[in-house]
């Protein structure tokens, strides 16, 4: 399944400022394909707010991820379909409140065992999708942290966000994120032109060999000979 | 672990691939040296004026072009020399290569014969009389061009990569994967050329980006050293290159 990236839109803004935000995120999903998602921010922390904005970008027809560090209002918010996400929240609590809401999780952790054992734990309480989030703070970090992930088989076959910020640096970290297997790259804002290397890169299926061969981990060694050719002339 | 080869550059003083791992990974004991990073250079300006301008009026002239290169930081100058005489190019080269000191990597038809000029250096040659190599892209560099291309030991891949076609990419990781895996037929430092992900005429901040962009995959697929055609790219790709090394 192709990765998407996800811009946000914060909820600590006017009435005015939301629509035009929602205006905006509505025209690059309609020209970038890959742009599949939205995640909704609870600045304000204010859950008639986050509720209201959750409603707003849910008519967009995307993917809503909703995060806020107080996890009741991400349960006041729940639209059909969304993700919750409370990176810097008890992710025990996180996943309780998701699967009483029915809703799916994002995962934050920096430890892949922790992750694996949240994850265990969301499937158990029955969230319809988990994603695994390890919560990098730098392009390196993204790097082998992703990587680690794809390796490890209780976590391999789980979808694998990362998040990231806005810019030039924020593009290259979720670049090289989606080199390395994460299936949702979160970013905080891009502009037009950002949008259409992102979006190049998304659909070209450039992927890493270090993404490539965790992937294929699992598989016998002759399929993965077959899917590693090198043409002849570079050998001779 | 296994080590890939090593080609060393210039006056000695530059070296590409020798890579334990697959790119820029700790976790598996990756060597901490980041990928060259080569700036394109051409004899005559180049058509796009905005790419021009980035070389504030430097690129009238491919050895002030070559001078630019070095002043903001790249490791070696990337010279086409189609559509000059042997003994122009040659010229020239040795002119960049004096003024400089930074490895040459030349492409042109015949390379070696462009070359020639330079015995103080190890160049890089592109060089089309190659056959089946030169279309495929393999880059022969030799300490002393005056010698005919020497064995498999100095011998680097040339990958083209397009962005965002995959093919290149592809090729690119297939090939680090392969050497690492024990292929010694793979085992040659990579080098990609980014440069025709370079949109012309784009404005400055889209042109750099599509092509660091292209520089960035390129690297972490595995390329030892980098074709670039603009200075927003070249600087981005040594930036990011710096931190995925650990440097």
């Amino acid at each position: 399944m192709r990765p998407v990236f996800a811009l946000t839109v914060s909820d600590a803004v006017t009435d005015d400022m939301l629509e035009e935000r929602i205006e905006i995120l509505a025209a690059l999903a309609e020209r970038f394909p890959s742009m599949g998602a939205v995640r909704i921010r609870d600045d304000a922390m204010d859950a008639d707010l986050l509720r209201e904005a959750a409603g707003r970008a849910y008519a967009l027809g995307l993917e809503v991820v909703l995060e806020s560090d107080i996890v009741e209002d991400l349960a006041a918010a729940y639209v059909p379909g969304s993700l919750f996400s409370s990176p810097a929240s008890d992710q025990g609590g996180l996943i309780r409140t998701a699967a009483g809401c029915g809703a799916g999780v994002v995962i934050a952790d920096r430890d892949p065992e922790r992750l694996a054992g949240f994850a265990s734990v969301a499937d158990a309480l029955g969230c319809p999708k988990v994603v695994v989030d390890p919560d990098v703070r730098s392009m390196k970090e993204c790097h082998e942290s992703t990587v680690r992930i794809g390796r490890i088989d209780a976590l391999g076959g789980l979808p694998l966000a990362v998040r990231a910020w806005s810019g030039e640096y924020a593009l290259a970290v979720a670049s090289v994120g989606v080199m390395d297997g994460a299936s949702m790259v979160v970013l905080d804002d891009l502009d037009m032109q950002a949008c259409a290397v992102l979006d190049g890169l998304i659909r070209s299926g450039i992927r890493s060999p270090a993404m490539r061969r965790a992937r294929h981990r699992t598989r016998d060694d002759k399929e993965r000979r077959n899917e590693t050719t090198v043409p002849s002339f570079y050998q001779s | 672990m296994r080590e890939l080869r090593e080609v060393v550059l210039g006056r000695g003083d530059y070296i590409a691939g020798g890579a334990r791992s697959l790119p820029f990974l700790d976790q598996d004991g990756a060597r901490r040296r980041r990928p060259l990073v080569f700036g394109e250079v051409l004899p005559h300006p180049p058509s796009d004026p905005v790419l021009a301008g980035m070389f504030s009026g430097r690129a009238a002239d491919p050895v002030e072009w070559s001078v630019m290169w070095k002043e903001i930081g790249a490791d070696g100058v990337c010279l086409r020399t189609d559509g000059l005489a042997g003994g122009e190019a040659a010229d020239l080269v040795r002119r960049i290569s004096d003024r400089t000191g930074l490895p040459m990597v030349v492409d042109g038809d015949p390379a070696k014969d462009a070359g020639a000029g330079v015995d103080d250096s190890v160049l890089v040659l592109i060089d089309a009389e190659q056959g089946m190599h030169a279309a495929a892209g393999t880059v022969l560099s030799v300490s002393d061009a005056r010698e005919a291309f020497p064995d498999r030991a100095n011998r680097m891949l040339l990958v083209e990569a397009s962005f965002p076609e995959r093919e290149g990419f592809d090729l690119i990781g297939s090939i680090r994967t392969a050497a690492l895996e024990g292929d010694e037929g793979c085992d040659a430092p990579i080098i990609a050329d980014v440069s025709s992900a370079y949109p012309e005429g784009e404005d400055p901040r889209g042109a750099s980006m599509v092509e660091a962009e292209a520089a960035l995959a390129a690297m972490v697929c595995g390329a030892d050293a980098l074709i670039v055609r603009g200075p927003g790219a070249a600087d981005m790709a040594r930036v990011y290159g710096e931190e995925l090394a650990d440097l």
